[in-house]
């Protein structure tokens, strides 16, 4: 979680065994096998927040539990603890008095884990669209679900049309592959020589884009490391667009 | 986070050039579209995973995808000498492979927990809290959630949204770039068409522009 969890952890280990302890002797747990595995869970969850279970270090040492426990201490010293705690009933009664607080380590935890999910919550309502607004849990995982099934159907979808496409087109699909490449990295160069096209023009919205094509294709064309092919589709694009700004004209003066 | 890294495009590109050549080498005579549709979806998923590295979902795509009889021959032909190796660092459990947990341990777990105790107590009265129906709304949905995740069934609470997160990112990109790819095809048929001047010419032009329109707009986003 944080470099300090690696400083905190011997901290952790005294606190755990003395919780342990308190809860054996309150809930006189049924099965031993059960227990153990909640002792294991529990000093996992005391690792991971070794910060919170700091300030409860003066408790742990109030109570007299178990303060020498030394820093690699393994399951087998724990369970061999909570024997121990077992057998020393005046202790108990020391410890029942802090039980209730919400600082219990098994809270802790849980607030932790809550937390956790919360901020991947966050993270994916800021991800997919339309769920931003959204609180409720139920309906935000709803959401979420719905996208990753239409993103996974427009996989599939897409494999489909490129599947249909000509087959002596997919010939030429390695080398548009290879330039696509290149025309990503030159995407926000295209943008910005865009602009610089769009402050000239005050024409209509709908005709701007065959100039912003224009103003593009000197920019990208005097680049050396662009292969002929992309340049040829590029003048290409710059004689439709010349042309349909020509017949958008044509419409305009009717 | 997961979420600040960026996907890697250039070598989606790069993988997914590699398996377009492979299938096509494959496949020299001529096949069905849905052959064709099955090789170009499985090389861009393959593409994903590798341009992404190995997490939970990647490892549990590739073992997926290396399960099936079909598939191993292309992907033995993408991977190269190194597909022992690959195969071998992605794997992942598959969900019937689950790992067994000791019965012992499970079952008295369903008997003690507090939740059972306390229903069962609560027995005599019918109405259920609003807290546990929206638990279980919640719960139902997770459950859909791990079976579209790819390896979602082996993962719980936050690890399984941390996933969902990182898969997202790279489906969105995924799509973002066949997408672009798909523009690309049409613009160069439009050039074939141009090289030889027909009646058809100027829908092509038309609709060329509507797709540069789009990329434009693709372009502003980005």
């Amino acid at each position: 979680m944080d470099p300090a969890m690696g400083f905190n952890a011997p901290t952790t280990f005294p606190f755990s065994n003395f919780q342990m302890g308190q809860r054996d002797d309150m809930y006189c747990s049924s099965s031993n096998s059960l227990q153990r595995e909640y002792n294991l869970a529990l000093t996992d969850e005391n690792q991971n927040m070794g910060k919170n279970v700091k300030d409860n270090k003066s408790c742990a040492i109030q109570a007299n539990v178990h303060t020498n426990i030394p820093l690699e201490a393994s399951t087998n010293s724990i369970q061999n603890s909570v024997e121990k705690d077992e057998n020393s009933p005046d202790e108990i009664v020391h410890v029942r008095a802090k039980r209730g607080q919400a600082t219990n380590s098994h809270s802790l935890a849980e607030r932790v884990r809550r937390k956790k999910i919360s901020e991947r919550m966050r993270l994916l309502q800021d991800l997919v669209p339309g769920c931003s607004k959204i609180t409720a849990k139920a309906v935000m995982l709803d959401e979420i679900i719905n996208y990753v099934q239409s993103l996974q159907r427009q996989v599939e979808f897409l494999s489909m049309k490129l599947a249909t496409v000509n087959p002596d087109v997919s010939i030429d699909l390695e080398h548009i592959l290879s330039k696509e490449i290149l025309l990503s990295q030159e995407r926000q160069l295209a943008h910005f020589a865009s602009d610089q096209g769009t402050s000239n023009v005050s024409g209509l919205p709908g005709f701007m884009q065959p100039e912003m094509w224009c103003g593009t294709i000197p920019h990208i064309s005097t680049l050396p490391q662009v292969p002929t092919f992309w340049s040829d589709e590029l003048q290409n694009a710059a004689m439709h667009s010349g042309f349909i700004s020509g017949t958008a004209s044509r419409k305009v003066d009717e | 986070m997961h979420a600040t890294k960026e996907f890697n495009k250039k070598g989606f590109f790069k993988q997914f050039l590699l398996g377009l050549r492979i299938s096509k080498s494959f496949t020299t005579n001529p096949i069905s579209i849905e052959q064709r549709k099955n090789s170009i979806k499985l090389s861009s998923d393959l593409a994903m995973a590798f341009a992404r590295g190995r997490t939970h979902w990647t490892r549990a795509l590739i073992s997926k995808l290396g399960g099936k009889e079909e598939n191993t021959t292309m992907l033995k032909g993408i991977m190269g000498r190194r597909y022992g190796i690959l195969m071998a660092i992605y794997s992942y459990p598959l969900p019937h492979q689950k790992v067994q947990r000791g019965k012992k341990i499970v079952r008295s777990y369903r008997f003690c927990s507090g939740a059972n105790k306390r229903r069962a107590l609560k027995g005599s009265c019918n109405r259920v809290s609003p807290s546990i129906v929206a638990r279980n709304l919640v719960n139902r949905r997770t459950k859909v959630l791990k079976r579209l995740v790819p390896g979602g069934e082996l993962l719980n609470g936050s690890s399984l949204l941390s996933e969902t997160l990182d898969y997202v990112i790279s489906l969105k990109a995924q799509v973002d770039m066949m997408k672009s790819l798909w523009k690309a095809t049409q613009i160069s048929s439009s050039r074939n068409v141009e090289l030889d001047p027909s009646a058809s010419c100027q829908g092509r032009k038309l609709l060329m522009l509507a797709n540069s329109k789009d990329e434009f707009q693709l372009f502003k986003k980005s």
